[in-house]
């Protein structure tokens, strides 16, 4: 009886190549090939086998479209490598314009004390705890000397519109000098909206400044996240925005929302008041680990899974909403949706690799401090300065840019070097953020394992993946639509009670 | 029930790569050990402990199944490493790696033979 060899496996002759991607394995036996550029495929576990092992016939069904989306390739392999390399640079195309989101955190000062609060604001009053012009003047010129042709100037605090003398003369400064520069500028200030007066609104319509604010849901939970003086926060952002909408048009306000312990139980609440206050996009955020939510205790008070499962009982009814004719998108899906739908790069910092902490986004803190992103000088906010890269009056543009400190965090996030990244199928979704690392396991590599970025991460990608392979037409029509900016499908029944 | 479990791994058919990936993988949930079999210096036996509650008691068929996998992966990044360091090179590099003719060829000359085809 002839005997098995297993150490010298007859070698099948190479009818096609493999071209590079990475693989998870799913239910059912069955298993996702995702490739460099982020081209997906669902495969049984048979066909797999045959696929990697090099003898998939050309006549199985699944043949075509591994080739038509490179995974393999038959013939001269040139064609293939030209194509998969263009779509690599258009997907790193985030890296060719360097730091072009630039954060000036004018004061700390705040009229909110929520509990959750990430940058450790200080009670209102104090002019120690605000941005001086001379550190401004500084701020903005290493803004400029940033090669990106775009900047977007982002004022935040703190409560920023506290200091509005202070935001209208960088926002002249800037103008003034773009006359020369000729960069295309875009200010956006994120605002409570409490202290939002008529002659703001003046200002904000004639510079065409976007507003970003924070609703956490209806009134009850809004006002227990974030108390301020009178429990009228929510009624504040109702009112203002309002008012705001009037003033600067309809789509040049946004939100977005933070997840406390007492959001968890309110998905469907929380979706409809942003429905009923006429948004047409929601950002479902899990609590930071940073500042006040840390002291105050709020930042460990659910797991992950929890805010999974807020999460996709969220997403359902923002379905239902689109379903039944009323357009509202989720931003951090939508995000993820055109890594996995198109070619083209999202500029999220945190979803990239190398992660955009300085390279793609830097803060200008109140003292001068640079921070190569604002979970940075959150950090430093609890005297943790690992990540602060300079200061505006101490350092040059090459110190801050080129220093070690960003060196390491930038190498620090590229995920095809990261154990549990490199092989992880999801890696061009992802991203590596070494500074949530560096807080919550002591080192800005990580244990993926035990990470909560990463199960975060895996359980909302194996959640869009399945809702795209549903079967569900109108998802699939609907998260295209959200990755790609064409008008939503149209409405199937009446809007939801 | 079980609070341990201990499987065994023949180093003559799974890589050291795949064994401590696979290990790697599975440390979110468990205390993992290696040590070697002291009787084959080819066997290592890995060692499972819950960090917390019950250890799964499917455990030893999730490692297999892992550790597969994981010599898949070894395997195909060794097949494809080439080819994706070639792309990343193609995708960031000034000129052309794959048809330098394309960019610095002189029409004159025809050294794709187009003319020859008419």
């Amino acid at each position: 009886m002839a005997s098995a060899n297993f150490a010298e496996p007859p070698a099948p002759a190479p009818a096609y190549r493999l071209l590079p991607f990475r693989f998870e394995r799913w239910k059912k036996r069955e298993v996702l090939l995702v490739n460099d550029v982020g081209d997906s495929a669902f495969l049984d576990a048979p066909t797999f086998y045959a696929l990697v092992g090099h003898c998939l016939s050309v006549a199985s069904p699944g043949y075509l479209e591994l080739k038509s989306k490179l995974f393999l390739t038959d013939g001269d392999p040139t064609v293939a490598i030209d194509l998969l390399a263009t779509r690599y640079r258009t997907n790193k195309s985030f890296l060719s314009g360097f730091t072009g989101l630039h954060l000036f955190v004018i004061t700390l000062r705040c009229d909110h004390s929520c509990p959750y609060c990430q940058v450790s604001r200080v009670k209102d009053g104090g002019s120690r705890w605000d941005m001086s012009p001379e550190t401004a003047e500084r701020a903005i010129d290493l803004m400029f000397r940033s090669p990106s042709p775009t900047l977007k100037v982002e004022f935040q605090g703190g409560e920023p519109l506290l200091r509005f003398d202070l935001i209208r003369s960088i926002v002249e400064r800037i103008l003034e000098r773009n006359r020369t520069e000729g960069r295309q500028i875009e200010f956006v200030i994120a605002t409570n909206l409490a202290p939002l007066d008529d002659e703001m609104l003046a200002y904000l319509k004639d510079r065409s400044i976007l507003l970003s604010t924070s609703l956490d849901g209806p009134a009850p939970l809004h006002d227990a996240n974030r108390p301020r003086p009178g429990r009228d926060s929510h009624a504040l952002v109702e009112k203002n925005l309002a008012r705001a909408r009037e003033a600067l048009g309809h789509d040049r306000i946004s939100a977005l929302m933070t997840t406390t312990e007492r959001s968890l139980a309110q998905p469907r609440e929380i979706v409809d008041e942003y429905v009923r206050l006429g948004f047409d996009s929601i950002f479902l955020r899990s609590i930071s680990p940073y500042g006040f939510a840390v002291r105050t205790g709020a930042a460990a008070r659910y797991q992950t899974s929890h805010f999974l499962d807020f999460y996709r009982a969220a997403l359902d009814r923002i379905i239902e909403w689109n379903r039944r004719g009323t357009p509202i998108r989720e931003v951090y899906s939508q995000i993820l949706l055109s890594k996995i739908l198109t070619p083209f790069a999202t500029h999220y910092v945190d979803l990239q690799s190398p992660g955009g902490a300085g390279i793609g986004a830097v803060v200008y803190n109140y003292e001068g401090d640079v921070y190569a992103s604002d979970e940075a000088r959150m950090l430093a906010e609890m005297g943790d300065f690992t990540f602060r890269l300079g200061n505006v009056h101490r350092n040059t543009y090459e110190e801050i840019f080129g220093g070690e400190t960003l060196r390491s965090l930038v190498a620090s996030s590229v995920l095809e070097g990261l154990p549990g990244c490199n092989r992880c199928a999801f890696l061009p979704f992802c991203g590596g953020d070494p500074i949530f690392h560096h807080r919550t396991q002591g080192d800005p590599i990580g244990h993926r394992p035990t990470s909560a970025f990463c199960a975060k991460n895996m359980g909302i990608l194996r959640h869009l993946f399945e809702r795209l392979r549903s079967g569900d037409r109108f998802v699939v029509d609907l998260f295209t639509s959200w990755a790609t900016g064409v008008p939503a499908p149209r409405c199937e029944e009446e809007a939801p009670v | 029930m079980t609070d341990e479990v201990a499987v065994t791994v023949d180093t003559t058919l799974h890589s050291r790569r795949a064994i401590f990936e696979a290990c790697y993988k599975l440390t979110g949930q468990n205390f993992v050990t290696l040590t070697r079999d002291p009787g084959n210096p080819n066997l290592v036996v890995i060692g499972f402990r819950a960090r917390k509650d019950a250890l799964d008691p499917s455990i030893a068929g999730i490692f297999a199944n892992e550790l597969i996998d994981q010599e898949i992966r070894g395997a195909l990044d060794r097949e494809m490493a080439p080819i994706r360091e070639l792309i990343v090179a193609q995708a960031f590099a000034e000129g052309n790696l794959l048809d330098s003719l394309r960019e610095d060829g002189d029409y004159s000359e025809d050294p794709l033979g187009i003319g020859q085809l008419r």
